[in-house]
């Protein structure tokens, strides 16, 4: 991507193919899309092990089949920082200083942040920046996954946001007059994003995944990990009070927030799209839906791709939810390209 | 309807990469066109060393040739100059006249009643320059004068150039003879004797 040398502005090439990479909790999940006369062909998904941040990064090999030039890549990591920011910004400028952005983000100097306009501000407004934050050190982690050699790491995106580019290419027609909450929970961290009309309003991470449910179920019915994990799958034992216990934090800060941009906004959220590992436990949609009164929809970052046929295993397409922030990265790079 | 989206990565982290390396790029734009011109380079040296050396031998060469050259030149324009003195000495030698056979048949021509008192040949040439054969040409003149005697004295000395050019040797060396004078004798004697004289036009000589 590097384009100088062809004398190209850096995001001006076009790129046929693209690949994903979410660096989840779980799994290193990785999927390859293709982009042609404007139609998106999933030619390549696969699920890898989890990389560790605490040991040496070694290079990554991704299979043959989703082999791309170029990557564009999604961090999970619980200490990524994601904020709307509002702030006076100067009519020349398109974000702010890394230094205000480390304050306004609350972060020390070796976070790596970086920020996107969304709203300029008129006369004397504030204007809205979509601003994030990750560790300096799990970025050099990233980037010596992907030293040399294909894919070139062509972005790296929060997770929490990279998966809004999957949900708008799903879903956007649905809801290009609505204010809605997408909501991508995963292992042990979750991110919400309310948009109006399709613009993004609010954005917010919670420490809360199927890990902390677990937890809770471990606390409560005195199993072992794997039994609760179990436990969550199928259901087998009403767990609708830990559930309700655990999740009353995290439904009070949504409520909050729903509340806040219902009111600041001068509209009414009308739907709660949930997508991530959480999403495929049957109890926790109806749980989050009876407890902030909304309606909550999965959704699959799958829709409106195209797949090649024999890739996506029946397994693979129930966990497909999963992929929304690989797919979203690797969306958000064609659109930039 | 797009996105905003949060790229963390810096624009020094974003590299090419593509089917064709840059380095092989690089290589294909820049180095081929250098090692082109330094490997035409090098065959022109190669080529203006091989000439440098040939001329030089051939200066050598010349050098000790050219003096043989000179004396050769010199020996050819003297052996042109003989040449040309042995052709103008041919043209010389072809025109002169066989004496010896002009008097035999002027001697085997002239009657018995003619006496000559004086028989006269003389060569010259016409030129003062010699740059041909012919300008080597003899031109001979004749001059016979004598006596005839007898009742047909007159008659034959009126006779007598065209008796002589009926001579081959004197026809051959002379044009024309004409008879320049006669005139009776005097002296008180009884016979018709009659003095004459005869003379050639000139002519170039060519005899042979």
């Amino acid at each position: 991507m590097d384009m100088k040398a062809l004398g190209k502005n850096r995001t001006q090439r076009k790129l046929g193919v693209l690949v994903g990479v979410d660096f989840a909790t779980t799994a290193t999940k990785v999927v390859q899309l293709k982009q042609s006369k404007g139609e998106l062909a999933l030619t390549g998904i696969d699920m890898l092990p989890a990389v560790d941040y605490s040991a040496t990064a070694n290079r990554m090999e991704l299979p043959r089949n989703l082999s791309s030039y170029y990557g564009c890549l999604a961090y999970s990591g619980a200490e990524s920082v994601v904020r709307m920011v509002h702030t006076p910004l100067p009519a020349e400028e398109a974000t702010l200083p890394e230094t205000e952005l480390r304050k306004l983000l609350n972060v020390t100097d070796d976070f790596r942040v970086s920020a996107q306009l969304i709203k300029r501000g008129k006369g004397r407004q504030d204007s809205s920046l979509l601003a994030a934050a990750i560790p300096q050190d799990d970025v050099r982690y990233i980037l010596n996954l992907f030293p040399a050699g294909p894919p070139a790491p062509a972005s790296l995106e929060v997770a929490g946001l990279a998966f809004v580019s999957a949900f708008m290419n799903a879903r956007a027609d649905e809801c290009a007059d609505d204010a809605i909450c997408l909501i991508d929970a995963g292992e042990s961290v979750s991110h919400y994003v309310f948009m109006n009309k399709g613009v993004v309003v609010l954005v917010g991470k919670m420490d809360f995944g199927v890990r902390t449910l677990r937890n809770k179920l471990v606390a409560d019915l005195g199993v072992d990990d794997e039994l609760a994990a179990s436990i969550l799958d199928d259901r087998s034992i009403n767990i609708s009070t830990s559930l309700a216990s655990v999740m009353a934090p995290i439904t009070k800060q949504l409520s909050i927030s729903k509340d806040f941009i219902e009111r600041h906004q001068g509209c009414r959220v009308s739907k709660v799209y949930v997508s991530g590992g959480m999403s495929l436990l049957p109890s926790w949609s109806d749980e989050l839906m009876n407890m902030i009164h909304t309606e909550v929809e999965p959704w699959s970052p799958l829709e409106n791709i195209a797949i090649a046929p024999d890739i996506v295993s029946v397994e693979m397409n129930q966990q497909a939810t999963r992929f929304a922030a690989a797919i979203g990265a690797a969306i958000g790079g064609f659109q930039d390209s | 309807m797009s996105c905003p989206r949060v790229n963390l990565l810096k624009k020094s982290e974003l590299r090419y990469q593509g089917a064709v390396s840059r380095r092989f790029m690089l290589v294909g734009v820049v180095v081929t066109p250098i090692v082109a011109i330094a490997l035409l380079s090098s065959i022109k040296l190669v080529q203006y060393t091989t000439v440098k050396y040939e001329l030089k031998t051939s200066r050598e060469i010349w050098t000790e040739l050219e003096p043989r050259l000179e004396l050769y030149k010199n020996e050819n324009r003297g052996l042109v100059t003989n040449q040309q003195v042995m052709e103008l000495l041919d043209g010389w030698q072809n025109s002169q006249a066989s004496f010896v056979r002009l008097l035999t048949d002027i001697q085997d021509t002239v009657p018995e009643n003619i006496q000559f008192t004086r028989l006269s040949v003389r060569s010259a040439m016409d030129s003062s320059t010699y740059k041909s054969p012919e300008d080597m040409e003899l031109v001979y003149n004749l001059v016979v004068e004598g006596i005839s005697h007898g009742d047909q004295a007159e008659t034959e000395a009126i006779l007598l150039p065209r008796k002589l050019l009926a001579a081959e040797e004197v026809a051959a060396t002379f044009d024309t003879l004409k008879l320049a004078s006669m005139r009776k004798r005097g002296g008180g004697g009884s016979s018709n004797q009659r003095d004459f004289r005869v003379v050639s036009e000139i002519l170039k000589g060519g005899g042979q």
